[in-house]
């Protein structure tokens, strides 16, 4: 006799169809090259240099890494953190105005993702990042966070 | 209201109001079963992206989303040993009835000190802008609370203190 209590296997397991894994779900995303993002950085902060803070955000928010890996996703959040804080917040509500719908919604992931780190939340970032979030929700209402909760691409 | 709590509770409002638009939906594992989906994680698919809204590394909301269920867990702000022990003393006080409180987890998730567990049950027994009101002003009553006690309690060390020490001076 075997040692396995064969009623208790759960068959459905081997059955692929039977399920989704979160891969399955994960829409087709261009792969990521790391270095394109560390030049992206670098004409980010180039341009936050100049004072053209508008630029900087519709280029930092353009191309999201969503098909790359955990440390290319960091320190994109970092290059769009440094944009983020270096805002005036009598800025805010015009820069959000001139963004597209789809950079509205890279915007709030970026928010939410900022708050969830440990960078966003220290040294007063996160009253920043509330101001932003903020300022966002009354200029585009609930939108972006819906498409935020829904999208299986993140930052 | 303080200028920095404003902006953090409006983002939770905002955030949660979209969290609740929740439906009855069984479970795809097991037949004729109807379970919290963001509690079991049995389909990916029912899942949504969770939100975390912070207002420093101590005061923090997770909104985890799914089809049928939302938990919410806050993390309440403790500066010190005494407020540590009051906000333990006060959550363990809220889970132990959390019967009563319907919508209360009655553990919180690790790293959170309360957590609520929103069904589509409650959504649609309870009004939905009476369930975020309910929250809000939880979050702002707690802080209020905490500091309370607190002061209440020191206030009392010194008394007893000082009728203790009393003979002796």
């Amino acid at each position: 006799m075997s040692e396995i209590n064969w009623r208790r296997i759960n068959i459905d397991q081997y059955d692929p169809d039977s399920f989704m894994s979160a891969e399955e779900l994960l829409p087709p995303v261009p792969p990521v090259v790391a270095a394109d993002y560390a030049n992206l950085a670098q004409l980010v902060r180039g341009l936050l240099s100049k004072g053209d803070i508008s630029q900087a955000l519709i280029t930092a928010l353009e191309n999201p890494p969503y098909g790359g890996d955990e440390i290319v996703k960091a320190s994109h959040l970092k290059t769009v953190l440094e944009v983020l804080t270096a805002t005036k917040s009598s800025d805010i509500t015009s820069l959000v105005e001139s963004l597209s719908q789809e950079q509205q919604t890279t915007l709030i992931k970026y928010l939410y993702k900022g708050m969830s780190s440990i960078l966003g939340q220290s040294n007063g970032n996160a009253g920043i990042l509330l101001t932003w979030f903020q300022k966002t929700i009354d200029t585009t209402g609930s939108g972006p966070i819906v498409r935020h909760i829904s999208d299986r691409r993140t930052v | 209201m303080s200028q920095s709590l404003r902006p953090y509770l409006s983002a939770v409002r905002a955030s949660l109001a979209v969290a609740l638009t929740l439906e009855d939906f069984a479970s795809q594992t097991v037949e004729r079963h109807n379970t919290p989906e963001v509690e079991v994680r049995t389909s990916a698919e029912a899942l949504l992206n969770s939100m975390m809204i912070s207002r420093n590394e101590h005061e923090r909301v997770l909104i985890e989303p799914s089809i049928n269920s939302v938990r919410v867990s806050i993390s309440i702000k403790q500066a010190d040993e005494i407020e540590r022990i009051l906000v333990h003393q006060f959550s363990r006080f809220l889970t132990g009835r959390a019967e009563a409180f319907y919508i209360l987890r009655r553990k919180p998730i690790p790293g959170y000190d309360i957590s609520f567990l929103i069904t589509n049950s409650h959504t649609s027994t309870m009004l939905k802008h009476k369930l975020v009101d309910f929250i809000i002003e939880f979050m702002e009553e707690v802080d209020k609370e905490i500091s309370e006690m607190k002061l209440f309690l020191n206030a009392r060390a010194r008394f007893v203190a000082e009728a203790y020490l009393t003979p002796f001076d």
